[in-house]
Parts: structure tokens; sequence; C-alpha cells
């Protein structure tokens, strides 16, 4: 991958770095006009961050977001104040989390009291009848979309490595669907249990894989 | 209810999890199995989580409107805000551990059990009360016009609805 050399700069000049004040004005703006979650967000702030102001080059995007990748929670938020950080210390770490979320929480909470007080509405119940369905339709999609790339690994590692993860997957769904284990239970067990999936045993992978592309990491979070 | 064990209800759920929806399952089965919140609240928040902008994930300040009001909707934002701040302390630690097998196991494994957990939520969400063989042809067909169309997810809902109106 090759180094993203801002246009306006010419080879080895550094832009100035934003202040706090700024870098909210500029991710008020990200967060509030990126519909359609995790991606379309993601790819607006490689264009503002990245190509557009050079503040940040592209390695420095694709570790960042890596290393988001490996937190609880929404990795976008961790992905704000990694930036944030880097350009502006602490309160630059605040102004990129705040930015980002103030507007898009603001326009969430206005939308769930237009819908509260419209839900006794006849014809908006009968709406409801159907969206509800519809978004469990959208969860097999999220679904589908947080697996393939699991599974594609897997495969890549032979067969007894696809029937592992399998046996991961259906032994969770066992565990919080049938035996009704707490949810995080299951999931710390199947941390617990997860270097199996990459022990020589299993995997016929012998090296360490390089880290992946940043397009591989993007569509791991293309949850919709 | 209690505010407190309302936010950390919120915070385990967004702890043990990654991504936008990896806190489902936990949230769904521990309000759903408390009687604080409906499997009805549960799908108007996940729709409310699908028009809004912002990162994925912010359906869950919805949900915490739904069954709390305001004080939910901070309490839940202030949940999903703590647990992202741990890639601080990971930042200064990575470059020594992120080569590691078994590092990168954990979060396999981690990642294989919240589709499982999502799996159950899913199926939960479709055999509710209430969702009939026409619910499932909605679900089935929302399914196929996001995974195999350019179609906007707004727009899915937005039949969707137009299909509640004409069925029910």
């Amino acid at each position: 991958m090759s180094v993203q050399q801002h246009p306006a700069l010419s080879e080895g000049e550094v832009p100035a770095a934003p202040g706090a004040w700024r870098l909210f004005g500029i991710w008020c703006l990200i967060g509030g006009q990126s519909f359609g979650g995790g991606p379309a967000t993601l790819e607006l702030i490689r264009r503002e961050m990245t190509l557009k102001r050079g503040w940040l080059t592209e390695q420095e995007y694709v570790r960042f977001w890596t290393l988001c990748n490996l937190v609880p929670g929404i990795n976008l938020i961790a992905f704000a104040i990694l930036i944030g950080r880097k350009l502006a210390g602490w309160a630059g770490g605040l102004a990129t989390l705040a930015g980002m979320l103030l507007p898009s929480t603001t326009i969430t909470v206005l939308l769930t009291m237009g819908f509260v007080s419209i839900q006794n509405w006849q014809p908006f119940q009968k709406m409801l009848h159907g969206i509800i369905p519809a978004t469990a339709g959208l969860m097999f999609v999220v679904l589908f979309n947080l697996g393939r790339p699991l599974f594609k690994e897997s495969y890549s590692q032979g067969w007894r490595n696809l029937g592992l993860s399998t046996i991961f997957v259906a032994s969770v769904a066992i565990m919080i669907g049938l035996l009704k284990l707490p949810v995080f239970l299951a999931l710390v067990l199947a941390a617990v249990a997860g270097p199996l999936l990459t022990s020589a045993r299993f995997s016929s992978v012998k090296v360490a894989l390089p880290p992946p592309p940043i397009e591989i990491v993007a569509s791991q979070q293309d949850e919709l | 209810m209690n505010p407190l064990s309302f936010f950390l209800t919120f915070l385990k759920a967004s702890l043990f999890s990654t991504g936008g929806l990896g806190n489902l399952p936990s949230l769904h089965q521990d309000l759903i199995g408390s009687n604080w919140a409906t499997e009805a609240d549960f799908g108007q928040a996940i729709a409310i989580g699908q028009v809004t902008p912002g990162p994925n994930g912010l359906w869950v300040i919805a949900l915490g409107y739904l069954i709390y009001g305001l004080p939910g909707a901070l309490l839940a934002l202030l949940a999903i805000i703590l647990p992202p701040l741990l890639v601080l302390a990971l930042a200064a630690v990575y470059r020594k551990i992120e080569h590691r097998r078994e590092v990168r196991g954990v979060l396999r494994g981690l990642a294989l059990a919240i589709i499982g957990s999502v799996l159950v939520t899913a199926w939960l969400l479709v055999t509710a009360p209430g969702i009939d063989w026409r619910g499932w042809i909605l679900a089935a067909a929302s399914f196929g016009l996001t995974a195999f169309t350019r179609l906007h997810v707004f727009f899915v809902l937005a039949l969707a609805g137009v299909a509640g109106l004409l069925f029910f």
C-alpha cells in the first residue's frame, strides 16, 4: 500500500495540526451525514482525514482501525478517539468523540420521541407490524456479513478448522438458546477456547498470517 | 427501575461484545427476562437505529429512551462510550502482542461466539408472539432485498411499513 500524499503539499511537508474546535466541527459533519452505518462512516473518515487534509497517513489509518477491532463496543468510537488524540492530544480525542456522537445521538433521540408520540396511531401500528419482522430479516444479513470473512479464513486453514468454527457457533447458540446461560458467559468461554482455532492442531497454515488489507478489515465491519 | 442496574446492564452488554449489534443478545436476554422491555421495543429500536446517521450501534440509545425516557438514552450513551476507551490502553501494549497466535485465536473465538449469540436473538425475534407466516414472509423478503440488491436499508424498512399497512 503506497503512502497517500496530500495533494496540496510537497514531498515531506507535514500539514499543520488542527485545533480541537476545528476537529469538533469536522467530526460533527462526519457523524451527522453518514447514513448507512459503519462502512459509510469509515470511508468518510478516510476521505476527510487522509485524502482531503493529509492529517493521517494510510498506514496510520489501517493501524488505528486494526486496534479498534480488538476492543469491545462500537469500533468507530474507539477510532474517533485515537485519531483525535493523535492530532490534538486529549482535547482532540474528546473533540472528535463529541463531534461524531452529538449530532447523531440528538437525531436518534428526536426520532425516538417522534416515534413514541405516534405509536398508538392505528395505521402506524400496522406499519410497525410489518417493520419489526423486517428488522429480524436484517439481522440475518448481519449474521451473513459477519460470518462470511470468518468462515472464509477458517476454510483456508483446512476442514478441521472449518469444523471447529462451526462447533464454536453452534455451542454458543446452544448455551444461550437452549441452556439459557448468560450471554457474556458464553462469549467469555468462547474467547478462552479461542486459541484452539489458531493452534497447530487445528490449523494447516504454519506461518503467521500478515495483517489483512484494509478492504477485508472494513468488510468485517460491514454489518448492514 | 433502578438507574444503576439499568446502566450496568447496558455496560455489561457493550463490554462483552464488539460492533454495533454485538450487544443485542445480552441486552435482549437481560431486559426481556426482567420485563423491562418487550420484543416490540427491540424491533422498534433497531428500526430507528437503521435510519439514524452515525455509527452502527446508536439503536441502543433509542432502546434506552423507549424503556426509561431521556435518562435512559443518556445512560445508554455513556454505556456505549466507555468500553471503546480501552483502545487507549491497548494502543500502549499492542505492538508487543499483535503477532501471537493466541491473541488472534481469542479474537476469532469471540467473533464466532457473537455470530452464535446473534443467531439466537434473530431466531427469538422471528418466533416472537404476534409474528405469523406474514411476518416470516416479510423477514425473508427484507433479508433477500438487503443481501442481494443495492437497495438502501431505509427503503427496505419503508417497504415493510407499507406492507404492514396492506396486510395487517
